[in-house]
């Protein structure tokens, strides 16, 4: 039927050589097998990346930038050398810019609090109405406690920003404009280069939110010509509880620290205290060391992957997907379906069929999707939706995960529509 | 175990029906942020009894289980609904699901294939929750 009629992916690419370094893709806990589409939630993680983490709880575990011992030395070494490949994979200018976080929800509040302890009453920021709630939600909190008024980039039918707003949204009191790098509910890339163009035009700092851009390879946050710029380990095949935080040197400086305790001072007096400079002084506490180790095992792995054959794999699952999914008359596709400025992340909806009821029918073939409003209210209110079913494709995905997700919304029709 | 018996798709049609309470009441929505189901309900004491009324934005399961209360507990005491939470929430749990002895447990127990299903307890529970929370808002 409709699988036999679509394209096979680029042969060359040896998807089952990533496949074989997944152990949950050979090892599902269910009767039938894994067929996992939800890596915009929580990517799986390769082995190597669990073995890091193992070999360095079981071999250079101690506390960081503190004893004066040989294994913490080591552990120092490690946590430090994860900075300079978290660097490397974002072409940063210097890895005392990467300050690592809990994960980009952690480092949004961060920055939200820092940044606005500046912001005066009438101040302004500007957001976009696709954001994760993790990019709503601090800049809202913020600008409740300091007065300030949010603004939103309108969303387009297809899913896209409508730039053309752009003029009549900022002002000489846009002080800085959050938005995501990639949404997160249907897979469209920001172009950033013209919200840069429009945000300096005001000199209102930019920070992208990169939850869903940094899983596809690496890339250069210096040309991005943003200033801070955050992301996940777990999205990256990493480890949950770590994420990065870029920023350019210039803007770290006199930020006040979000998060005060031990390692991220300078001084303590009985009546003053100094902090430190760099990124330690966003480090407040014990840092996740094992998370940057295996984030960094994960961020190495990816460097070394063939992004070209797996982007040209990633496009052929994305049009197997839409034609599959084009061919049930029931479905309506959310995401746009063509252009260049887009990743492998498709939203969709049956009319009548709650997201939630269609995804536990596919769970019965063990295909593994979201459904919900994915931490994007705004935007569901924008495109007219309640919910959606959400399908990620990350550097592990078959043909066959695709044809069984679209076999199993044919079976969803059948049994609940 | 299939969730999707005839029994939940009939009651799940049948949440359709349901409506708001024309008379004054007391008024609770509730949410699930994660799948974006909603309950509005509306609660008036009459005497002893409690009236209900709803709409519902909802799963299968959570119009199933808004049709349902209303069924087993409109125009009944608070007891009864007490009663109903706790086989309800009983039901889910498996707290000796074989043992069905009352009729409002055999009601109950459409919802026993979710047992193992925990991510959507809360689909099942949201009207119920919602009933609790406009019990404790109503005055007596």
């Amino acid at each position: 039927m409709i699988m036999n009629s679509l394209p096979l992916t680029n042969s060359r690419f040896d998807i089952d050589a990533i496949r074989r370094q997944f152990p949950i893709l050979r090892e599902s806990p269910e009767a039938v097998p894994l067929h996992y589409l939800d890596s915009a939630s929580t990517a799986q993680i390769p082995q190597l990346v669990v073995e890091a983490l193992v070999e360095h709880e079981l071999h250079n575990r101690a506390n960081v930038q503190r004893g004066a011992y040989r294994l913490a030395d080591r552990a120092t070494d490690a946590y430090q050398s994860a900075r300079h490949t978290a660097a490397r994979y974002i072409n940063a200018a210097d890895a005392d810019e990467v300050v690592f976080t809990a994960g980009t929800t952690a480092a949004l509040n961060l920055l939200a609090c820092c940044l606005g302890a500046d912001l005066q009453p009438g101040d302004e920021i500007l957001l976009s109405e696709l954001e994760h709630h993790s990019n709503l939600l601090p800049w809202r909190e913020m600008a409740k406690l300091r007065g300030a008024v949010v603004r939103y980039i309108p969303v387009k039918a297809d899913g896209r920003l409508d730039l053309s707003a752009l003029p009549a949204l900022l002002s000489t009191r846009t002080r800085i404009v959050s938005v995501s790098h990639c949404s997160n509910v249907t897979g469209v890339i920001t172009d950033v280069d013209s919200i840069v163009a429009a945000a300096r035009s005001v000199e209102a700092l930019v920070v992208l939110d990169g939850a869903q851009f940094a899983p596809h390879g690496p890339f250069d946050v210096q040309a991005l010509g943003v200033d801070f710029y955050a992301f996940s380990g777990h999205k990256c095949y990493g480890p949950n509880a770590v994420g990065v935080l870029w920023g350019r040197r210039d803007r770290w400086q006199n930020l006040p620290p979000y998060m005060t305790g031990g390692g991220m001072v300078d001084r303590v007096e009985a009546e003053s205290q100094s902090y430190a400079s760099g990124p330690r002084r966003f480090e407040a506490g014990t840092p996740p060391i094992a998370q940057a180790v295996g984030l960094a095992a994960a961020l190495d792995w990816l460097m070394a992957l063939p992004w070209v054959e797996i982007e040209q794999h990633t496009d052929a699952l994305l049009e197997r997907l839409y034609r599959g999914l084009s061919n049930i008359p029931q479905v309506q596709l959310i995401s746009p379906d063509s252009g260049a400025d887009r990743h492998p992340v498709v939203s969709f909806q049956i009319p009548g069929i709650h997201a939630h009821d269609l995804s536990h029918v596919l769970n019965e073939r063990g295909v593994a999707v979201r459904g919900g409003a994915h931490c994007a209210e705004l935007l569901m209110q924008a495109l007219g939706c309640d919910t959606t079913i959400r399908a990620s494709i990350g550097v592990y995905n078959n043909e066959q995960d695709i044809d069984q997700l679209i076999a199993g919304v044919g079976d969803a029709v059948r049994i609940l529509g | 175990m299939n969730i999707y018996s005839e029994k939940i798709k009939g009651l799940a049609a049948a949440s359709d029906q349901l409506c708001r309470l024309e008379q004054q009441a007391t008024t609770v929505v509730k949410s699930n942020p994660i799948c974006g189901d909603r309950i509005t309900l509306d609660l008036r004491r009459v005497d002893s009894q409690v009236e209900i009324g709803m709409e519902v934005r909802g799963c299968l399961i959570c119009k199933a289980s808004a049709a349902l209360l209303d069924q087993l507990c409109n125009n009944q005491d608070v007891d009864h609904i007490f009663q109903f939470e706790k086989e309800l929430k009983g039901v889910l749990q498996a707290d000796n699901p074989m043992v069905i002895s009352s009729k409002l447990t055999k009601d109950v127990a459409v919802f026993l294939p979710l047992v193992s299903h925990k991510n959507r307890h809360h689909c099942a529970l949201l009207p119920l929750d919602t009933l609790i929370s406009a019990l404790d808002k109503s005055p007596e």
